[in-house]
């Protein structure tokens, strides 16, 4: 297991109380863990020992009953560091946001997704309440800004007045509800320094309800029906061609690996998540058919 | 390019939304007004603003601090 990941997300379910226009997930259809899989999570975790788990939705906190189902059967030491992903509707006070976070059986820390979209769902005060209730309780927080221009960057500006947390910033891709709303990030030009990228996710995986593990957080896996990419136990995502092609290969490499040999490189690409997609799409349209799944 | 253009350039390649070549071609669009906004964000970004890939995996584990 030399080399395996050591973080895991799990996206418990889809509903969320939010309809943010640029969410990349909020199109998928509405399941969440079923009990089966919830033993196989726990059975995965356990063999794996991850040392992060991170839940993630649609919103984490109305399934906190199925986290804590997960989270009671970890029998390994130390316990892993376990967060989520947040919108922070309930943060409505700081006692109310103590409330929601010490229902989970256990939690380290809280990201919170926060940007120009869930701006229009949630009070600058929800977020001040969810930090102070997290440095209350010794949890970590930062927030997760998704930017359709380096304009909603400005945002910023009123973040670091709250506190002094950290910031992630991340370009919008074209999924879920944000392809829907025809919002993505723009590129002035292409940047062929992409190419000697790799997947940024390539060390992480994510569960899927209803499909299973994978490493990728974006087109393949939740664009489209996940065949090839995605695969109902970790062991057999682990020894599949998709994580072995992803682990090791620049996106330069999977050009000659599909043997691709004229691509058209647009702006769009620049972003590591859009030259995927198009170096798979160009690969599938070679073959007719989506690479079939290798267990 | 002034040197607050460059300031901006720099801090729109810190947060990962783009390459040094395509800060300065984004830049060149700005008006005044809208440098001015950005390099106010730029001043006080120099530490705790990180480059994130996705709302689904752990961004403040693993990813570098800017600044």
């Amino acid at each position: 297991m030399r080399n395996r990941p050591t973080n895991c997300s799990i996206l418990v379910g889809y509903r969320c109380n939010f309809k943010c226009e640029h969410c990349g997930v909020s199109e998928k259809r509405q399941v969440s863990l079923t009990k089966e899989e919830t033993h196989l999570l726990i059975s995965a975790i356990n063999t794996y020992q991850f040392r992060t788990l991170l839940f993630v939705g649609g919103e984490p906190t109305l399934y906190i009953d199925k986290i804590n189902a997960i989270l009671a059967g970890i029998k390994y030491a130390p316990f892993p560091q376990i967060k989520i992903t947040t919108n922070g509707h309930f943060a409505r006070t700081e006692a109310a946001a103590l409330a929601v976070l010490n229902k989970f059986r256990a939690l380290s820390g809280v990201q919170l997704s926060y940007d120009r979209f869930h701006k229009a769902f949630l009070k600058e005060a929800n977020l001040s309440n969810l930090y102070s209730a997290c440095r209350r309780s010794g949890r970590s927080f930062n927030v997760l800004m998704t930017v359709q221009t380096p304009m909603d960057l400005l945002l910023i500006k009123d973040l670091k007045k709250m506190g002094d947390f950290p910031v992630g910033v991340q370009p919008i891709h074209p999924i879920g509800a944000a392809q829907k709303n025809r919002l993505q990030h723009i590129y002035p030009s292409f940047d062929a320094d992409v190419l000697r990228k790799k997947c940024p996710n390539n060390n992480k995986l994510i569960y899927l309800p209803g499909e299973g593990f994978t490493t990728c957080c974006s087109h393949l896996a939740l664009g489209g029906d996940g065949r090839g990419y995605v695969h109902p136990t970790l062991a057999g995502h682990l020894d599949s061609e998709f994580y072995a092609i992803m682990r090791k290969k620049t996106f330069q490499e999977l050009i000659e690996y599909f043997k691709i040999s004229s691509p058209r490189f647009s702006p769009e690409h620049s972003a590591p998540c859009a030259m995927c997609k198009y170096l798979f799409s160009l690969r599938a349209k070679d073959r007719k058919t989506l690479p079939a799944p290798s267990t | 390019m002034t040197n607050k253009d460059k300031v901006i350039a720099a801090f729109l390649v810190s947060v990962g939304i783009f390459s040094a070549t395509q800060a300065v071609q984004y830049i060149q669009t700005l008006s005044i007004g809208e440098r001015a906004k950005l390099f106010s964000v730029a001043k006080i970004s120099d530490t705790g603003v990180l480059v994130c890939e996705s709302p689904v995996f752990d961004s403040a584990g693993d990813t570098k601090k800017v600044g």
